[in-house]
């Protein structure tokens, strides 16, 4: 194993220019360190790169009315920072429930968002949010939605020299927002769904779902249906998860009846037609 | 440090006011370093693997659970460990004393990381209610209680440190 701390982010890519093997940036480490043990990660020829000093990846600012949030940044320090703020209280919610207080503490945004967690409680809020990814390399800067980063649970999307920078976080237009996880998440046990709603006049319906096969996602086909239509629900339903099998992410029996049951409230709460 | 690559760390540690160099290898768990190379065995290990916060300690004043923390996570931060809550003027902190009145201890390997996981939650909610004891105590698991007890020695802490600071205040 072998291990490099660079100050700069140009340090940075010359370290995995010089690395062979499996090369993984580490920032909270408990994800990795929890894979280690598990030995879900082999230690022969892991190259680990501690990025805790680079200072450009732990700015949590706002700017033109969105949130630019630093890889680097604590979850819990988010956590305090949404407190409150309008556009954010779904986003609020979901990481008071994501994990627990020593997680947060330790985990990094970046961290969460590159190691595509199958039950992550953010991820289908996030996507609510239209959330981007800002990835730097040493060809530069480039910005990219949310749901092009996963590839499948604990992979990501992003090639061996690039490194998520920043979060860009759009307020939420919501008038009314809901937010749900199945089973209470313990450290590393992850809840079994997680689902978001949300409503406003500019923004429309907007639906997610997290710990599908392929990570998380918006249910879009719901959304198009339910929009404005008076379809029946149960047939919405079943045009969506027939979407999601052909898009090879089948959700489960469980998650069907959860789903179900989650717009089954919504509706009942007149949200919805 | 540099780009050069090191497969042994030379770490300088500041645990419980004291200052510790030890060597270590990159993927050291905080709770080893703090076992195997200090001997502050009142950090116990557990599941090993982040499930259970027996191992918590104090980062900087935020609980965070050892074993799955890289031990060179900890240079340049405070550790505090369950050894570094007591003084010797107090040999017992009031968290401390909380678990013994309302009973919250039968055989006790959990309770280090339930003690240091309510005094991060005191520093964080002075006068939690019974939700955020349940939230701030999720990370800690204890085969023995029932929880029940538990919950009640924070509250019963958080009384004590609160009418210490109004003494202090007077």
């Amino acid at each position: 194993m072998n291990y490099f701390k660079p100050e700069s982010l140009d340090e940075y890519f010359n370290c995995i220019e010089k690395s062979e093997g499996f090369v993984r940036p580490l920032a909270g480490g408990a994800d990795i360190m929890h894979r280690l043990k598990k030995k879900f990660l082999k230690k022969d020829g892991l190259t680990l790169i501690d990025i805790n000093v680079l200072s450009d990846l732990k700015e949590l600012e706002e700017r033109d009315g969105e949130l630019r949030i630093g890889a680097l940044t604590k979850l819990s320090r988010l956590q305090e920072f949404l407190a409150g703020k309008a556009g954010y209280n779904l986003l609020h919610t979901a990481l008071g429930s994501s994990a627990c207080s020593q997680i947060r503490h330790q985990g990094t945004v970046g961290g969460h968002l590159a190691g595509c967690l199958p039950g992550s409680h953010l991820f289908p809020v996030l996507l609510l949010h239209e959330a981007r990814i800002e990835i730097v390399s040493p060809g530069g800067m480039r910005e990219v939605d949310l749901d092009t980063l996963q590839k499948q649970p604990y992979h990501n999307n992003l090639k061996k020299n690039e490194l998520i920078s920043a979060l860009i976080l759009p307020a939420l237009p919501a008038k009314k927002s809901y937010y749900w996880g199945e089973g209470e998440r313990k450290g590393f046990c992850f809840a079994p769904f997680v689902l978001g709603w949300s409503f406003s006049e500019e923004a429309g319906l907007r639906i997610a779902g997290g710990n599908l096969p392929r990570g998380a996602v918006r249910f879009r086909v719901l959304e198009e249906k339910l929009a404005g239509s008076f379809v029946p629900l149960i047939d919405c339903l079943k045009e969506e998860f027939h979407f999601q099998e052909k898009q090879g992410n089948p959700l489960s029996e469980y998650q069907k009846t959860l789903l179900y049951r989650f717009m089954k409230v919504i509706k009942d709460k007149g949200e919805i037609k | 440090m540099s780009t050069a690559s090191v497969n042994i760390l030379t770490l300088n540690l500041k645990i419980n006011g004291r200052d510790y160099c030890v060597s270590c290898s990159p993927d050291a768990s905080l709770s080893s370093v703090l076992r195997d190379n200090i001997g502050l065995s009142g950090t116990k290990e557990g599941c090993g693997s982040g499930e259970c916060g027996c191992c918590t300690v104090l980062l900087d004043s935020k609980s965070v659970k050892s074993c799955i923390t890289p031990a060179f996570r900890a240079e340049g931060a405070e550790v505090i460990t369950i050894e570094g809550l007591s003084s010797p003027v107090h040999p017992l902190h009031p968290v401390q004393e909380a678990f013994v009145e309302a009973g919250a201890i039968q055989c006790g390997f959990c309770t280090p990381g339930f003690v240091l996981s309510a005094y991060s939650l005191l520093k964080e909610i002075p006068n939690p209610d019974e939700q955020d004891i349940k939230n701030g105590l999720s990370g800690n698991i204890c085969r023995c209680t029932g929880y029940e007890t538990i919950f009640k020695a924070v509250q019963l802490a958080a009384e004590k440190l609160n009418s210490s600071e109004r003494e202090a205040r007077e």
